[in-house]
């Protein structure tokens, strides 16, 4: 059953991370990031196993803001869980810059910066990433 | 002492037998619907006022009453004919029948019996879909086909008999109805209800992050609109009530399916996750009102597996259940025109291309190249490949003229994941999987091609794509499968396919999600009078599929460990009428739809209703339908509404069905309704008020209660009279006692009477509530004026009003008076 949540906004730069398994992942992330000189994500920078939970339309949007250097521009996703999110690992993906909007089951509709994506996605509980795909009225002409 | 023993046992017993007699009557009453329980009472104004809504005949051999009505009952209907009811059909457990009203208790009182409702006037709606879509027959209402009522003669001769509230029959009462979409005129007509006030209950524009509650709503202080008119028109024929009108034209000529349902609007951005985000914005306040809710998606998308498993298909069945179900459109993209096959070119979208089982991509062999148009203005193609997980296939794009290719060399396989190309064409990026393990969890690989406006302008013209099936990474072989499926994203182009087009799998997310009703259209009206004259659509054939119908199956995934992949699920599961109807025009926006050559041809006389098609105009005649269906019982499951609806009439169009075309066929209410019997749920009549008291003035009583509060339809009350306690009781206000006021002062009594008092609350159709409990007050003589300075005494002129001033004065509630009177003397 879908419930909705209230909008919690955080700040990704400022807020200090509790955990440090987040902390040395995000660090990590970071440090792969900069490093990189890629175009795109297929340079190896992030095993398959993370780049798996991502899906195609995602992993594209993520290199064009990448290439343009908008890394921490946040982006509206679906993220499937492998059970029921916890109030920890809800945390945890807040700490992470995620703001979760809606859960429908193990569905959560969220925003998060790019950049924090990779991140996430290493987490064992999160099963999938999906990038928010736009639909239209179907109205015939 | 003994025999006394024996005659207060025989009481006490005889007392206990009445009270479970009086005990067992009143639940069998409580079978009856309340219209019947009125006809049988013994009130004789009550009575009349029942028959009023009856279908009543008489027997020609006893000459007795009888009422037309239906029964449920546990075994044969038939049994009951030892009544001297005439049974006429059986569909299951529910039977029509006339009943004589003298043994409509005793009938009740049967313990088989479960139900009698008394039948119910329909009325049209949406002038012709509505009563087509099987709305009729059953106490229920029917739209947009009038055409297929008796005594009609085709479209538009609704139009000469509206037929006005109260309403009548199942509306959708106490079910939420749920539009996702661009948004609502909140001023428009069909969408208030009888005093004027809005029936939104709450409006959330995801656009601009503003939520208005009915209250702000009703204030005129919600600044919402629908700045594109779509939302507005589906929600007219979901729930429209057909109030507005202007022109002089008559009112209720569009009524819509569920025309007294609750309305929640979220005026949406057309992303998957605000999408999901409305959803839960809907369920969560029908949760907080505990009201079922079924919600509206006239929209789909072509971004995705198609079969079910993406994570926004799984949000949309996470977000069904008990009360909760979602309908959405089946989509436009299926070409099934059968007027003019092949001539639509402007009207045709292959934006589904396959290996059509004779074209698939084998092992060592390269091929097949699938061409697709990139027409002029383009700035981003987006196609969508899926195939077999156990394959390893090569992609390469061609630009129109060979000129630019990606890779520039050879194939991109598996593993090389995102790779942007810039060319002279345009930039082509492959996404191509990067593993065999997909952890979507379908089993399936998904290729992603983008062609958008980066460095160079896109080529226009022919593009293609070619598979491979030949020197993949090992190990070999790189198919086994080699069947594809491939979306071109038509939210971000008008990119078409040219060959291997492939109608079939043209149903969009999320209908394709395994627990949401996706909706085909067929076609129930091809003439109308519009404010540009007579109008005609030449494209569609009444009765038959629309030539834009989206196709199934939804496409099969190969993960046989998933349930999703192994469940038989069909989709469309049903079509509904979707061509030219005719419902609420938005004020201000276009009048779109077929006539882009004279929009006045699209606009009703009364320039508040415009034709529209689409699937998007058939999935609320079927989300209204499941309306229904939730307010016959709430306890409703999202499958077993959508089994219920799945009981869909056939014909000769729809030939043998399910089929994947028209799903399980033709969306028939009536059908429906059988299957899941009559008014499980609890009667929704408002309930009495409590704490009711009286109190004595001149001539008259205050009476006073407690607000009811939690009755989202209260239009107010009514305050009832008598100077018997046992009634009848005649209604002492003329007009319904606003639903803010909590008290009201009966006035015109006698004073030395004692009058009893019981107060009933309304619904806005003018259904009352069971009696409040009875409440008692002797009026006081009345004073003589309005104000204490006016007042003069009353001089008797005869002995005996002398006697009986004089007898007065002993009387205690006069004391008072006869003092104010010598006061002022």
């Amino acid at each position: 059953m879908v419930a909705s949540r209230p909008i919690r906004r955080i700040d990704t730069v400022t807020r200090h991370l509790s955990n440090a398994t987040t902390t040395v992942l995000i660090g990590f992330t970071l440090a792969a990031l900069a490093c990189s000189h890629s175009s795109s994500l297929a340079g190896g920078e992030f095993p398959p196993a993370v780049l798996d939970k991502l899906d195609p339309a995602l992993r594209h949007r993520m290199d064009e803001l990448r290439a343009r250097g908008q890394s921490d521009q946040r982006l509206s996703v679906l993220v499937r869980t492998a059970a029921d999110i916890s109030p920890d690992q809800e945390g945890q993906l807040e700490r992470l810059g995620m703001t979760i909007h809606s859960t429908s089951g193990v569905i959560l509709s969220a925003t998060l910066p790019a950049s924090s994506i990779p991140t996430a996605a290493a987490l064992d509980y999160i099963v999938r990433i999906e990038l928010a795909k736009r639909l239209k009225p179907r109205e015939a002409p | 002492m003994k025999y006394p023993y024996s005659m207060l046992i025989l009481l006490v017993l005889a007392g206990l037998f009445a009270a479970q007699e009086a005990a067992g009557a009143q639940d069998s009453r409580a079978k009856l619907s309340p219209r019947l329980r009125m006809v049988t009472s013994r009130d004789p104004a009550l009575v009349e006022s029942a028959k009023r809504h009856l279908r009543m005949t008489i027997n020609p051999v006893s000459a007795e009453p009888m009422v037309d009505a239906f029964v449920r009952v546990k075994g044969d209907p038939r049994a009951l004919e030892v009544y001297g009811v005439r049974v006429r059909s059986v569909l299951g457990d529910v039977a029509t029948a006339e009943i004589p009203v003298s043994v409509l208790e005793a009938i009740a009182n049967r313990p088989e019996v479960i139900r009698i409702e008394e039948a119910r006037k329909l009325k049209p709606r949406l002038d012709v879909s509505v009563p087509a879509s099987g709305a009729n027959g059953v106490g229920l209402w029917g739209g947009e086909n009038a055409a297929n009522l008796p005594g009609t003669t085709g479209p538009g001769s609704a139009q000469s008999r509206p037929l006005p509230p109260p309403w009548s029959g199942n509306t959708g009462r106490n079910v939420i109805i749920g539009l996702v979409d661009t948004g609502i005129d909140l001023k428009h007509g069909d969408f208030k209800d009888s005093l004027g006030k809005s029936r939104l209950l709450y409006v959330w524009d995801q656009n601009t992050g503003k939520e208005c509650t009915k209250q702000q709503i009703d204030a005129g202080t919600c600044s919402e609109k629908d700045a594109d008119g779509h939302g507005t028109h589906v929600l007219g024929i979901a729930a429209g009530n057909g109030a507005a009108t202007g022109n002089n034209q008559p009112a209720y000529r569009y009524i819509g399916m569920a025309p007294e349902a609750n309305l929640i609007v979220v005026n949406t951005t057309f992303y998957d996750t605000d999408i999901e985000d409305g959803i839960a914005y809907i369920e969560s306040k029908a949760s907080a009102l505990g009201l079922p809710a079924v919600i509206n998606l006239s929209l789909a998308g072509h971004l995705g597996p198609h079969d079910g498993t993406s994570n926004f298909e799984v949000a949309m069945d996470n977000a069904t259940g008990t009360g909760r179900v979602i309908v959405a459109a089946a989509s436009n993209e299926g070409n099934t025109d059968n007027v003019f096959p092949g001539q639509l070119p402007d009207f045709n979208y292959p934006i589904h291309a396959s290996d059509l089982g004779s074209d698939k991509v084998v092992d060592g062999n390269v091929g097949p190249t699938v061409h697709f148009s990139v027409p002029s203005g383009s700035t981003d193609v987006v196609l969508d490949l899926w195939y077999a997980g156990a394959d390893k296939m090569g992609v390469k794009v061609t630009s129109p003229g060979g000129s630019c290719t990606a890779p520039s060399s050879g194939f991109q396989y598996p593993g090389n994941t995102t790779l942007p190309f810039n060319t002279n064409c345009g930039q082509i990026t492959l996404t191509t999987p990067t593993t065999n393990v997909d952890k979507l969890n379908n089993g399936d690989h998904e290729i992603y091609i983008e062609i958008q406006n980066i460095g160079h302008t896109i080529s226009i013209g022919s593009w293609s794509f070619t598979l491979t099936g030949s020197n993949c990474p090992p190990p070999t072989p790189c198919i086994s499968n080699g069947t594809f499926d491939v979306w071109i994203d038509d939210t971000s182009s008008n990119a078409t396919f040219i060959d291997n087009i492939d109608y079939n799998k043209t149903v969009g997310m999320p209908g394709t999600a395994t627990e949401v009703i996706a909706v085909g259209a067929y076609t129930t009206k091809t003439t109308w009078t519009s404010s540009a004259g007579a109008a005609i659509d030449t494209f569609g054939t009444v009765k038959d599929i629309t030539y834009f119908s989206s196709l199934g199956p939804r496409r099969t995934c190969s993960n046989t460990s998933n349930s999703i992949c192994t469940a038989v699920v069909q989709k469309p599961e049903l079509a509904a009428p979707g061509e030219e109807i005719m419902s609420s025009h938005a004020a201000g926006t276009p009048t779109a739809g077929y006539c882009f050559a004279n929009s006045n041809q699209c606009l009703d006389p009364d320039g508040l209703h415009v034709v529209f098609q689409g699937t998007s105009m058939s999935t609320p005649h079927v989300t209204g339908a499941a309306a229904l269906l939730l307010a016959q019982d709430q306890s409703l499951t999202a499958d077993q509404v959508k089994a219920a609806l799945e009981n869909a009439k056939s014909d000769g169009n729809t030939g043998a069905v399910p089929n994947n075309t028209w799903g399980y066929g033709k969306l028939a209410v009536d059908q429906a309704i059988a299957t899941v019997g009559t008014d499980k749920h609890p009667d929704p009549s408002p309930n009495p008020p409590a704490n009711v008291t009286a109190a004595p003035g001149g001539g008259s009583a205050r009476i006073s209660w407690n607000a009811i509060t939690t009755d989202i339809y209260l239009d107010g009350y009514n305050v009832y009279k008598s100077t018997n306690s046992g009634g009848p009781y005649t209604q002492a206000n003329t007009s319904v006692v606003s639903a803010s006021s909590t008290s009201f002062t009966v006035t015109g009594l006698t004073a030395g009477t004692p009058y009893y008092f019981v107060v009933r609350s309304e619904d806005t159709p003018g259904i009352e509530s069971a009696d409040s409990s009875i409440v008692t007050a002797t009026p006081t003589t009345p004073s003589g004026g309005g104000g204490c300075g006016s007042l003069r005494p009353t001089v008797p002129t005869t002995p005996a009003g002398a006697a009986l001033f004089l007898l007065s004065l002993l009387l205690p509630p006069l004391v008072i008076h006869v003092r104010r009177k010598l006061r002022f003397t």
